[in-house]
């Protein structure tokens, strides 16, 4: 299933090699390249055995980088940036491998180097990181200018789209940032890859509806945040910032519909937990106090309801594990989602699960876990496979001996042959010309069968060579089962320590919420009770 | 790091891949083709406002969630905004919140937990000052002082210019005075006033510690002053005092009353009114004197304490205070036991808020003591003035200030009734009428008013009486009684009222009003039997005097049946002349009748007098006048039947004297003659008629044909009476003459009688000359018959003799016919004489002759006799023509018709001619 999954995920953003392998090496390179991009670096890796290009050396690197040999990878990407061929992209690999594990200072000549020597995509990476670096380094104008020399295109928006945070940083006003937004829009038009485009818009304009909100341009905010699809991961927090735009413009119903709308999300989205809370204060300042306090105690619920889930899937993460009860659920086909015990379990647990792929450390632990898992499974089902095909090629050893069939075959279409000549005197000239045309198909056959006969000798000796390397490979496997299954454990427990500690963390962010809920509920009664206070105050006045 | 966005698209899309859409947590779906594609295209939604009641949450209740809030969270900020939201609360709920004094403690102790992480990491979004401070507090709160003191000291240090600096420094102040360090407290408090940006509140906080310790180190001067700049700060956020929060009210009520400790301490109302004079005048000012004044009165010196008060109400006499401080001084003297003072003071009070335009501007409460003291002192003015000397004056003190009091009030009857009490008592008759009035009339709701009203009505009676000095016209009492009876219809004494009213206008004529006014009473069945009778009778009188007879006698008959029916006692008397009223009504409404000729209705009138009084005098004359007005209206018989039947029922009674004329008139006028002449003659019998009724009954006799009984009157009046000495006594008898002799009762010597009479008589009538002419006449017929008869024979002498007598006699009478002057005795005279004279020459002529006369002594003797017959045919010729010259004259009877004959023989030349008559035609354009 995952494989199918990565076949269409590779079909939709990577752009493969159109023309058709002539050689085997070419075939083989470009089957390591499906598989490295499609997330199995051991399969890449195994088809660059006894490839030596350039091409395929910067193929293995990364796949040793993706498998976590990053030493013998970097020795590769050493090498090839003194060749000739793949520097920049090799650059870029060391500079990113440095930029995870050494730091900036000691990524930024890698960078430079594969800006410098790269091109299309991986320049304009190159660049992007470039740009970062100077963005950290606080050289806004210089990493400005690193962002003008980009092409258009999703780096370049990446690019303008952290520049804009770095103006928002040391700017009162947000007018550079949103100018950088927009820019970071216009980038986004010159790149192909649709999807990604479109969830990076999403955040840009919520971004852009950010910055004029806290620069109390309301009306710009709304304007930005009005562009927001419906179904991005930014968009319960846009249907947020949205009704807070609204409410600021004091249009308190229109900022309840936005607010309406983002509560519909999981309460894993942040936006949606504040929209929840955003419903009573519209209600409050509407006046209708009495809803303002059902919206509160409905928040409430919902977040008492949230932290149920929660702890469901605490438990189930601490029985099952996270990997089962996080990732692995979340991919229910529609028939398991009928059956499934509790839908809210599942569609919260995607969300939960979304979010809890944000962070680097689950993302690997989960692709480590699925990796694993997949391994795993490949072993079995070689192990299987490899069975079945040491029982088929013991069958076949036993039945190659004598094989009648393609005698009785043979004879049975010479027999059908005379049969046919007979036919073919008679009838007509239509009839005739059909049984003329079985005959030679049977005299083909019949050639078939005795060209199959030399090559059922050839294959039994390949066979028997077959089955014992098969023998050999199949007691292997429980080993390296072994060793996966103890991964997967090491890789389940770390995913599990940081599911744990999401789920804790969730579970904090909706207790706060919680809190702040019973605030506002609080604050409804006090205000309440005051206004008894004052009511009576004036009565004993008057009386 | 930011991690490239790669690697997370792509376990998104590894997850994404597989799953549906995203599921959110109600059944949350994206449909992207209905909804739009963006925020923007979002499609709203129906969300329902509803404005639904709010439940009634207790300061407790909300206590309670913030105390379970600051126990479940972890968030140092949300718990400490609870403990800071739960401290206002208490603030606001004056400590009604039902925690424990360990549980606060406990809070604060974990909350400075908490201000400490938040001061350490700065992670708050309250600013760190305001921490700090907060971390101070709450040390404070559980009794740890000096970690408290600590951390203000550090908020002044490290945040000099915050705005919490002041409170801090006052705090610190505050512990050196909590340590009795009063010096170094001042000193502390002096830094918090001298800061140009220190709240107002805090100032006053300050002002008023400092005072504290100044007057701790026994510096009442600048304790005093302190105080003052308290009250000056409080002044301005309370409204002048008006409006005291609780919050402020103590410390107000101490400043006031350690104010008027340094003041009774340095000298009372004047030392007060020099540091006054010293710091300014404040318009709280009589919060100082007041409050010095209740000291004193708690320390028992009444005297001070009045002073105290009294000092203010002379420096501000208008303040609005006044009255409180007077009201004070009231009830200082009283509870000392000085009730003349008391008295006195009360006067004051009254006095001073006497007009109405001070008295709106008191307060409501000073209205009601207002009210309360003019209620006593008046009431203690009446009743002294039964016990004191110059009661008037008593009275009308207590009559003033209840009139005074009550226009104030809004139940002011009773006052209003004894204001009229006092008044009446002193001699203020009017203002009592006004008081009655208004407590009658004008106090809505007062039980008594009725009576209040009728001691006005009574008042009003008495002066019309003149029984008091009170200047009331009918007209007034009137009024008043009617605007008695309108408020209280159901008093019965109204209609007494009404009656008298009613009877004092009739005494002045106006009956018109008094009707009205007795018709109230009489047409109420709700009035007494005694006062609708009295009603009736004043409706009769006024009827009368209007002279509608037929109402006056409904309202006699209306108070007579009262008397019949045992309603009520009346006397006999009285109730003869109930009857009397009633019959006169009658005649009454028979003489109007009578005036408008309404004559069957004048005698109906007049002839059922007698059916309600009967035998009354007026009911005689009642039918008396029946008959005279039948009488004068010319219904002779009806008359006639009541005259007699008058004279039949009454003989004896004095009118019954005029009947007899009556009857006469009657009789006469209704063409019975003769029974007029039998009425006239019918005392004959017993008394003598005298010759006037009896010549009248002639009259009638005459008229009525009865020419016997006329005649026996004519003869006996004749025989006795003496030659006529006047004109009318002559025609008179000559009229009896004539009539005797018309009627044959009497002859030839009557009418000689007659003759003679009318000749020696200078006076005539037409009708006398007539009937002497027509005597004449037939006396002279008479005689000339005695001459006719009269032979001519020999000895013609003698017998000519006689006859020339006869014809003499007879020609005497023709020409006292003559003389009697008629037209128509004339023209027979003549024509008799005439035939006499023919006659008498015819008689001559035919005369016998004597014996032996031959023929020529026949025709001499013819011619002698012709000689002597033809100059009487001469005289009767010329008779018969005088006869004929009245045609002339335009006279013509038969008497001339036969003259003419005559002559027409005898001259027939000259008178016996055809007459023509000759037409007359009427020619237009004539001569004139």
């Amino acid at each position: 299933m995952v494989r199918v999954v990565c076949s269409i995920i590779l079909m939709l953003s990577v752009t493969l090699v159109t023309a058709a392998p002539s050689t085997d090496a070419e075939r083989r390179l470009a089957l390591a390249r499906f598989s490295e991009a499609a997330g199995e670096p051991s399969q890449a890796l195994a088809w660059l055995q006894g490839l030596a290009s350039p091409t395929a050396n910067l193929v293995r690197a990364k796949a040793l980088l993706a498998s976590g040999r990053p030493e013998h990878a970097r020795q590769l990407l050493e090498a090839l940036t003194r060749g000739d061929r793949h520097r920049g992209e090799a650059w870029l690999l060391l500079a990113r491998e440095q930029l995870a594990e050494q730091g900036r200072e000691a990524a930024r000549p890698a960078l430079q180097n594969a800006a410098r020597l790269s091109h299309g995509a991986t320049r304009q990476e190159a660049l992007y990181h470039l740009a970062d670096d100077y963005l950290q380094l606080g050289q806004l104008d210089q990493a400005g200018r690193v962002l003008a020399s980009m092409d258009d295109g999703y780096w370049a928006a990446m690019g303008y789209h952290n520049i804009a945070t770095g103006y928002s940083d040391v700017d009162s006003t947000s007018a550079r940032s949103l100018v950088a937004i927009r820019v970071a829009l216009a980038m986004l038009d010159g790149d192909g890859n649709r999807r990604r485009a479109e969830a990076l818009r999403a955040e840009l304009l919520l971004k852009a509806g950010f910055l004029a909100y806290q620069s109390n341009e309301f009306q710009k905010a709304t304007g930005f945040l009005d562009d927001v699809p419906l179904n991005s991961f930014a968009t319960p927090r846009a249907l947020y910032l949205h009704g807070l735009a609204t409410f600021a413009q004091r249009h308190y119903r229109g900022a309840m519909q936005s607010w309406h709308r983002a509560r519909k999300f999981p309460l894993a989205f942040s936006g949606s937990v504040d929209a929840w809370l955003g419903m009573g204060r519209s209600y409050d300042e509407l006046g209708y106090l009495a809803q303002a306090g059902e919206a509160y105690l409905a928040a409430n619920a919902a977040l008492e309801s949230e932290q149920v889930t929660l702890s469901t899937l605490a438990d189930e993460v601490d029985n099952k594990g996270a990997y089962q009860a996080m990732v692995l659920a979340a991919r229910n086909s529609d028939v398991e989602w009928f059956l499934a015990d509790s839908r809210t379990l599942t569609q919260p647990r995607l969300a939960y699960l979304l979010h809890l792929a944000k962070q680097p450390d689950a993302q690997q632990a989960i692709a480590r876990l699925a990796t694993l898992a997949d391994l795993a499974q490949t072993l079995q089902r070689h192990e299987h496979d490899l069975g079945l095909f040491i029982e088929t090629l013991d069958e076949r050893q036993r039945t190659s001996v004598s094989n009648p069939t393609a005698e009785q075959l043979a004879a049975q279409a010479t027999r059908l042959a005379r049969a046919l000549a007979n036919l073919q005197g008679d009838g007509e000239q239509a009839s005739r010309t059909e049984l003329a045309s079985i005959t030679v198909q049977l005299s083909d056959i019949r050639d078939s069968l005795d060209r199959w006969q030399d090559r059922t000798t050839l294959a039994r000796t390949q066979q028997s060579r077959l089955r014992d390397r098969a023998r050999t490979l199949k007691t292997t496997i429980p080993g390296l089962l072994t060793a996966v299954t103890e991964l997967q454990e090491a890789a389940g427990q770390e995913l599990d320590r940081i599911a744990t500690d999401f789920i804790e963390g969730e579970r904090r962010r909706i207790r706060l919420a919680q809190d702040r809920a019973e605030q506002h509920i609080a604050y409804l009664y006090e205000y309440l009770a005051l206004n008894t206070l004052e009511r009576d105050l004036q009565r004993e006045v008057a009386e | 790091m930011r991690w490239p966005a790669s690697r997370a698209h792509l376990l998104l899309g590894l997850v994404l891949a597989t799953s549906t859409p995203v599921w959110g947590q109600e059944a949350f779906q994206v449909t992207l083709d209905r909804d739009g594609e963006t925020i923007g295209d979002m499609r709203p939604v129906f969300l329902q406002f509803e404005s639904k009641s709010l439940p009634a949450i207790s300061p407790r209740e909300v206590a309670r969630r913030y105390v379970r809030m600051f126990d479940q969270t972890f968030d140092p900020t949300l718990r400490i905004d609870a403990l800071n939201r739960l401290a206002s609360l208490q603030d606001r709920a004056a400590g009604d919140l039902q925690i424990d004094v360990e549980t606060e403690l406990r809070l604060y102790r974990e909350a400075i937990r908490d201000y400490e992480q938040l001061i350490a990491t700065g992670e708050s979004d309250y600013p760190r000052d305001q921490l700090l401070y907060q971390l101070a507090k709450a040390h404070a709160l559980v009794g740890e002082g000096e970690r408290s003191i600590a951390q203000l000291q550090r908020l002044v240090r490290e945040h000099p210019r915050s705005p919490l600096i002041h409170e801090a420094r006052f705090r610190i102040a505050e512990r050196a005075f909590a340590l009795q360090d009063y010096a170094q407290a001042e000193a502390g408090y002096q830094q918090v006033i001298k800061a140009d940006d220190a709240t107002d509140s805090l100032k006053t906080k300050t002002w008023y510690m400092l005072g504290w310790s100044q007057y701790k180190q026994e510096a009442l001067d600048r304790a005093g002053d302190s105080f003052i700049a308290v009250l000056d700060q409080k002044a301005a956020v309370t409204d002048r005092f008006r409006a005291v929060p609780d919050g402020e009210l103590e410390v107000v009520d101490d400043t006031l009353r350690i104010l008027a400790l340094i003041s009774a301490r340095t000298g009372g109302a004047n030392a007060l009114a020099s540091r006054l004079a010293r710091v300014g005048e404040r318009d709280y000012e009589y919060l100082l004197y007041d409050r010095l004044a209740d000291y004193y009165a708690s320390e028992g010196r009444a005297r001070d304490s009045v002073a105290a008060a009294e000092r203010f109400i002379r420096n501000q006499p208008a303040h609005a205070s006044v009255p409180a401080l007077r009201q004070q001084v009231i009830a200082v003297w009283q509870q000392q036991g000085f009730a003349d003072q008391a008295r006195d003071a009360k006067a004051d009070y009254i006095a001073a808020y006497r007009d109405q335009g001070s008295y709106d501007r008191l307060q409501e409460n000073e209205q009601v003591l207002w009210q309360r003291y003019t209620r006593e002192l008046a009431d203690y003015h009446y009743q002294r003035a039964g016990t004191a000397t110059a009661t008037a004056e008593e009275f009308a003190r207590s009559g003033d200030l209840y009139s005074l009091l009550a226009p104030r009030l809004t139940d002011s009857g009773d006052v209003q009734r004894l204001a009229g009490d006092a008044w009446l008592q002193a001699g203020d008759y009017q203002r009592a009428l006004d008081e009655y009035r208004n407590a009658g009339y004008n106090a809505p709701g007062y039980n008594e008013a009725a009576d209040a009203a009728w001691a006005a009505v009574r008042l009003m009676a008495e002066g019309l009486d003149r029984k008091v000095a009170l200047a009331i016209d009918l007209d007034g009492y009137v009024a008043g009684i009617q605007r008695f009876h309108r408020r209280f219809a159901m008093d019965p004494r109204g209609y007494q009222a009404f009656v008298d009213a009613a009877n004092r206008l009739l005494t002045a004529e106006r009956d018109a009003e008094a009707l009205t006014m007795a018709a109230e009473v009489s047409a109420d069945p709700a009035a007494s039997p005694e006062d609708r009778y009295a009603a009736w009778l004043a409706q009769g009188r006024a009827q009368q005097g209007l002279s509608r007879f037929d109402a006056a006698e409904r309202s006699w008959r209306e108070a007579l049946a009262m008397t019949t029916q045992g309603l009520l006692a009346v006397v006999e008397s009285e109730r003869q002349a109930l009857v009397e009223q009633l019959a006169t009504s009658i005649y009454r409404q028979a003489e109007v009748a009578l005036a408008a000729d309404q004559i069957d209705v004048a005698v109906a009138h007049f002839q059922r007098i007698d059916s309600v009084a009967p035998s009354s005098e007026l009911a005689i004359r009642g039918r008396f006048d029946a008959a005279n007005t039948l009488l004068s209206s010319e219904r002779w018989q009806a008359a006639i039947n009541e005259l007699v039947r008058f004279r039949g029922d009454f003989p004896d009674h004095t009118l019954a004297a005029q009947i007899h004329d009556k009857l006469v008139y009657a009789y006469h006028a209704s063409g019975q003659p003769i029974r007029a002449a039998d009425e006239l003659m019918a005392g004959a019998s017993q008394n003598k008629v005298s010759w006037e009724k009896q010549l009248r009954a002639a009259e009638f006799y005459h008229q009525g044909g009865a020419d016997g009984d006329r005649n026996r009157i004519y003869q006996a009046y004749l025989a006795t009476a003496a030659p006529a000495g006047d004109e009318q006594e002559h025609l008179l008898q000559q009229r009896m003459r004539q009539r005797l002799i018309t009627s044959g009762a009497a002859g030839d010597a009557l009418r000689q009688t007659l003759v003679a009479r009318e000749l020696e008589s200078d006076w005539h009538s037409e009708a006398s000359l007539a009937a002497a002419a027509e005597a004449a006449l037939v006396l002279g017929r008479a005689a000339g018959e005695s001459f006719a008869d009269i032979a001519l024979v020999h000895p013609l002498p003698q017998s000519l003799a006689r006859k020339r007598q006869a014809l003499d006699r007879a020609l005497e009478r023709y020409q006292q016919a003559v003389r009697f002057g008629t037209d128509a005795a004339g023209s027979e005279a003549l024509y008799r004489q005439a035939e006499l004279y023919r006659k008498l020459a015819a008689d001559l002529m035919a005369s016998s002759r004597p014996d032996g006369l031959n023929e020529l002594e026949s025709m001499q003797y013819d011619l002698l006799l012709e000689e002597q017959a033809y100059p009487f045919e001469e005289k009767a010729l010329a008779l018969h023509a005088r006869n004929h010259q009245r045609l002339s004259e335009g006279y013509f009877d038969e008497w001339v018709a036969q003259s003419l004959d005559v002559l027409s023989q005898l001259h027939p030349g000259r008178y016996q001619r055809d007459s023509r008559w000759m037409a007359w035609t009427n020619e237009e354009g004539g001569d004139a």
